[in-house]
C-alpha cells in the first residue's frame, strides 16, 4: 500500500488533490447557500474557452483561464433579476463560450494538447513548485472563507435584513464569485475545468443533506471532499486508471446512498 | 393609550415616496412615539415596505424629511430591529434556528461565530422570549411560517432595539396563529416599551392592540385612531373612490378595493 507514496509525482498529486479538495468543499458550500451553484458549473467552461483562446493566440493557458474565469465572474455578478431568469443568462454566457473554445480549438494549428490538458487536468503531472503555488493560493482563498463566512452566510439567508445591518450584501456576492473564479483557476490545472465542479457541488450537496449546522456542514464538505480524492487517487493508482472518473463517480453514488437513507427514513416516520 | 410626553422616536415631515421610478406617496406626515404600536395599512403598492426601508436608511426619502432618534435614519442602527416579509428570505438555507437568531447579534460582524457561552446564552434568551427555545437546534427549512416568524422576530430582538418594524409578519400565517403572533408582539412591546410599526394587509388580528393606524392609499396617508381612519369617508377619500367600511362582531370590512 505505501508503493503509492514510492513516487514524487503520486506525493505530488496527493499534496494538491488535498489541497483542491479542501478549497472546492468550503467554496462549495457557499455557492449552495447562495443558489450559485450553477455559476460553478459554468466558471470552469467558460475558463476553458479562455485556455484554448490563449493557446491559439500563443499565450499560456493558464493567463486565458485565469482571465475569462474572472471576466465571467463579473458578468454573472452584474446579472439582475430572479433565480431562474439569472440562470438562463449565466447558461446563455456558458453555451457562448463553449462555442468560442470549440472556435479557438480549431483555429489552431494541429493538435492543441495544452488546451486539452486545461480540459482534462493532469493530477498525475503537477511538479513540487506547481503544488506551493496551490498552497498559498489555497491558504488566501481559505483565508477569504474565514472572513467573510459569518455576514456571507446572513446575506444569503436575509438581504434585507443584512443591508439593514450595514453589509455589503452586493460586494460580498461579487466577491464570492470572484473567488469561485479563483478557485477555478487554481484547481482546473489540475482535476481538469470538465471535473472541477465535482468537488464544488458534490461534497457540499452531500453535506448540506447531513447537517443544519453551517460550521459543521462546512467541515464535513472538506471532510467527504478529502476522502473522495483520496480514495479516488488510490483507485487510480491501482487500476492504472483516471482519478477524474471516479472522483465524480464515487461523489454521485454516496450522494444517491445519501437520498435513499433520507426517503427512507421519511417514509417509516410517515 | 395616551401620548407621552417624551418626543417622538420617529418623525415624518412631508416625506415622499418613489418606488421604480414612480411617485407612490408625496407627502406622509407622521409622528410615533416610545411603545405605541402603529399598524401601517394599504393596498399593495402604497409603499407600506419601501416606508420601512426608508426608516432603515435602505433608501432615501424623494422630497421631505425623515427624524429616526432626531438624525437621519442610516443603515447599520441598532436601535431599531427589522423584520422583513418573508417573499425575500432564503428558507433552504443550512441554517439552524440558533444562526438565524444569532445574526441579530453578530451577524454583521467579519469572521466566524465560534462557540462562547455569552453568545449562546444570549440567543437562548431572545428565543425564549419568541416561546421558541425549544427550536433551537432545529433546521430554519423544517419549521412552520409562525416558527420562523417568531425566529425573525427573536433575530431582532438582540440588539435591544426602541423600535420594531415588522413587515406582513402576519402573511402565511392562518387565523388562530395570526392571534398568537400579534399577542406575542404585543408583549414583547409592553415587556420592553419597544415601539412598533406593523405591516399588515388586515387591520382585524392587530385590533386589540393598537395605538395608531397609518393608512397609505392612492398616493395619500392618514395617521390616527382606528375609529378616525377606517371609516367609509376616509377610505373613500384616500383611494378617490367609493370604499364602504363594514363593521361586524367588533371586525372591520374595507369592501370596494383590494387589500
Amino acid at each position: 500500500m505505501m508503493t503509492i507514496f514510492h513516487f514524487e509525482f503520486m506525493r505530488n498529486a496527493f499534496l494538491a488533490a488535498t489541497l483542491v479538495a479542501a478549497l472546492g468543499g468550503v467554496t462549495g458550500f457557499f455557492l449552495i447557500q447562495r443558489g450559485m451553484t450553477f455559476a460553478g458549473h459554468a466558471l470552469p467552461g467558460i475558463g476553458f474557452a479562455g485556455a484554448a483562446g490563449a493557446v491559439w493566440l500563443g499565450f499560456s493557458p493558464l493567463a486565458g483561464l485565469v482571465v475569462f474565469t474572472l471576466a465571467g465572474a463579473g458578468g454573472i455578478a452584474k446579472l439582475k433579476g430572479d433565480p431562474r431568469e439569472r440562470d438562463l443568462h449565466i447558461g446563455m454566457i456558458l453555451v457562448t463560450a463553449l462555442a468560442l473554445g470549440l472556435l479557438f480549438l480549431s483555429l489552431y494549428p494541429g493538435f492543441a494538447e495544452p488546451a486539452y490538458a486545461i480540459l482534462f487536468g493532469s493530477l498525475l503531472g503537477i511538479s513540487q513548485g506547481e503544488t506551493q503555488v496551490m498552497a498559498l493560493g489555497s491558504l488566501a482563498l481559505g483565508l477569504f472563507f474565514v472572513f467573510a463566512f459569518r455576514p456571507l452566510l446572513f446575506a444569503s439567508f436575509d438581504p434585507q435584513a443584512a443591508g439593514a445591518r450595514g453589509v455589503p450584501t452586493r460586494t460580498l456576492g461579487a466577491a464570492l464569485l470572484v473567488v469561485t473564479a479563483l478557485v477555478v483557476a487554481l484547481c482546473a490545472p489540475i482535476t481538469g475545468t470538465l471535473l472541477v465542479f465535482t468537488l464544488l457541488v458534490a461534497p457540499a450537496a452531500i453535506a448540506t443533506r447531513l447537517t443544519a449546522s453551517p460550521l459543521k456542514a462546512v467541515l464535513l464538505s472538506v471532510a467527504l471532499a478529502e476522502v473522495l480524492v483520496w480514495t479516488a487517487l488510490t483507485l487510480a493508482y491501482f487500476w492504472n486508471s483516471v482519478p477524474g472518473f471516479f472522483v465524480a463517480a464515487l461523489a454521485f453514488l454516496v450522494y444517491l446512498a445519501v437520498r435513499l437513507v433520507e426517503a427512507y427514513r421519511h417514509r417509516r416516520v410517515k | 393609550m395616551e401620548q407621552t410626553p417624551s418626543p417622538p422616536i420617529l418623525e415624518f415631515l412631508n416625506a415622499g415616496i418613489q418606488l421604480g421610478g414612480q411617485v407612490i406617496q408625496n407627502g406622509i406626515t407622521f409622528s410615533l412615539y416610545p411603545g405605541q404600536f402603529v399598524a401601517v395599512l394599504g393596498p399593495n403598492g402604497a409603499g407600506k415596505s419601501t416606508l420601512l426601508k426608508l426608516v432603515l436608511g435602505l433608501l432615501k426619502p424623494t422630497s421631505g424629511e425623515i427624524r429616526l432618534f432626531g438624525a437621519p435614519p442610516r443603515t447599520g442602527n441598532r436601535r431599531i430591529g427589522y423584520t422583513p416579509q418573508f417573499s425575500s428570505l432564503e428558507a433552504s438555507l443550512t441554517l439552524r434556528a440558533r444562526d438565524i437568531v444569532g445574526f441579530g447579534l453578530d451577524g454583521h460582524r467579519w469572521g466566524m461565530a465560534l462557540p462562547n457561552k455569552i453568545r449562546t446564552a444570549k440567543i437562548s434568551q431572545a428565543l425564549e422570549e419568541v416561546d421558541g427555545l425549544h427550536l433551537a437546534e432545529a433546521s430554519f427549512s423544517e419549521l412552520s411560517g409562525g416558527e420562523r416568524q417568531r425566529l425573525l422576530i427573536a433575530q431582532a430582538l438582540l440588539s435591544d432595539p426602541e423600535l420594531l418594524l415588522l413587515d406582513e409578519p402576519l402573511a402565511s400565517l392562518d387565523l388562530s396563529h395570526a392571534q398568537e403572533m400579534v399577542a406575542l408582539v404585543d408583549r414583547i412591546r409592553r415587556t420592553r416599551g419597544t415601539a412598533v410599526l406593523f405591516v399588515t394587509h388586515d387591520v382585524n388580528p392587530v385590533l386589540p392592540c393598537l395605538d395608531k393606524v397609518l393608512y397609505l392609499a392612492g398616493g395619500q396617508s392618514t395617521l390616527g385612531t382606528v375609529q378616525d381612519v377606517i371609516t367609509t369617508d376616509n377610505l373613500s377619500r384616500l383611494y378617490g373612490s367609493r370604499v364602504e367600511v363594514l363593521q361586524s362582531e367588533g371586525r372591520l370590512f374595507v369592501l370596494g378595493v383590494d387589500t
